[in-house]
């Protein structure tokens, strides 16, 4: 038995083809899958939007108030003073950072994601290697991301509570339910990370390896084995 | 590319490639379900890619390339979350089963995931620096381990006879 029997036994399968694909359910997977992804990025992004409009329009409202000297008309014992308008330009500036991280990380995405520069599967897997690691490292810091809106909130809602005539005092347990939410956020990604992603990465790396690996050794092999005919 | 384009493109790719998509899910996945959703994954990632076949290279080693790297990725997922699809995709056509295929396939899969796509692109006819360009793994490196995956189907193949090969 030689290997152009196999190669015959190989072709056969022209004859006699073993499936057929229902077009129409293939076509409305194709839709349903395209809709649902563009949904969840729809969402993800409204969300994101949302935030940042209501928390700047928030952080800006006030100060504007402030400055036509109509803050007392909203209920307000006070006008603001000097540190707490620093304070909210400071929110500002990190809400408005966030936001702009937010949009540029998904306009990233969604570049590398339309970029097809790939040419062979080493490639693929180098992409897929890269942006496995580079989430990764989105989730692994996603504390650190959530530092700016984090500070920008507890700035705001501190101010709001002083011209209000609220204690500062009360401040307290706000800051230990958002402190505690990031906390347990931050958790869940590093689990989602170690059980999920990691073991993604490693597989990639290992097929990386298969593919590429011994190179070395085709060096000295080649000289005899090209009379192959392929 | 307008969404009819693309959709004008896929079919004609489907309909001329079909055969080598059906190669590859047979060789990446061994039972009905697991088939179908492997079809499924690779057709949505070349549906994909429509966009971005750029004429580099052929359609065939494009389409390849694609669904070998997709049904790589399918099968390396132990927890892979099917496609919503309310119809099976993937129809089974023949009842005559071929025990030659049959047997030859049962090797393949036996084959780690890179041996399993250099084995389909060389009985496929594709040459030594064609493969090694759609893998992206140097024309000697190919030859070595098409060498060895020769040699080891050969003895298999000897070795079987029950299979009248």
């Amino acid at each position: 038995m030689e290997f152009e029997d196999i190669q015959v036994i190989w072709n056969s399968e022209h004859d006699e083809p073993l499936y057929g694909v229902n077009e129409e359910g293939l076509h409305n997977t194709l839709i349903n899958k395209s809709k649902q992804f563009r949904r969840v990025i729809f969402w993800q992004t409204f969300q994101t939007f949302c935030g940042c409009t209501i928390a700047i329009t928030a952080i800006a409202g006030l100060i504007l108030l402030n400055a036509f000297g109509v803050l007392g008309d909203i209920g307000s014992s006070r006008a603001l003073y000097g540190w707490e308008i620093a304070a909210l330009l400071v929110a500002l500036l990190c809400w408005l950072q966030f936001g702009l991280s937010v949009y540029l990380g998904n306009r990233q995405q969604k570049k590398n994601g339309e970029k097809h520069d790939t040419t062979s599967l080493r490639d693929d897997l180098d992409k897929e290697i890269n942006c496995t690691k580079y989430q990764i490292n989105t989730r692994s810091q996603i504390m650190l991301g959530f530092v700016p809106p984090y500070i920008g909130s507890t700035l705001l809602i501190i101010i709001v509570f002083g011209v209000s005539g609220i204690s500062y005092w009360a401040i307290v347990p706000v800051v230990v339910v958002m402190a505690t939410a990031l906390i347990i956020e931050s958790r869940c990604q590093r689990r989602f990370v170690e059980q999920k992603i990691t073991p993604i990465l490693h597989e990639l790396e290992t097929l990386r390896e298969k593919l590429t690996a011994p190179q070395h050794e085709a060096t000295a092999l080649v000289g005899s084995k090209n009379s192959t005919g392929l | 590319m307008k969404p009819t384009e693309q959709q004008r493109i896929f079919e004609e790719w489907l309909g001329l490639h079909s055969g080598l998509l059906f190669k590859v899910v047979r060789a990446y996945a061994f039972n009905p379900h697991d088939q179908d959703d492997v079809f499924q994954e690779i057709t949505t990632q070349l549906w994909d890619s429509v966009t971005g076949y750029r004429g580099d290279s052929g359609i065939t080693t494009w389409i390849y390339r694609v669904s070998l790297y997709c049904a790589i990725g399918c099968s390396k997922q132990e927890n892979r979350q099917s496609i919503i699809a309310e119809d099976q995709i993937l129809l089974q056509k023949s009842n005559a089963v071929n025990p030659q295929l049959e047997w030859l396939y049962e090797q393949i899969s036996l084959l780690d995931e890179i041996d399993r796509s250099l084995t389909l692109l060389m009985l496929d006819g594709f040459s030594y620096r064609e493969i090694g360009d759609t893998t992206g793994i140097s024309k000697n490196y190919v030859g070595v381990k098409l060498n060895r995956i020769k040699k080891r189907l050969t003895e298999q193949c000897t070795g079987e006879d029950n299979h009248g090969i």
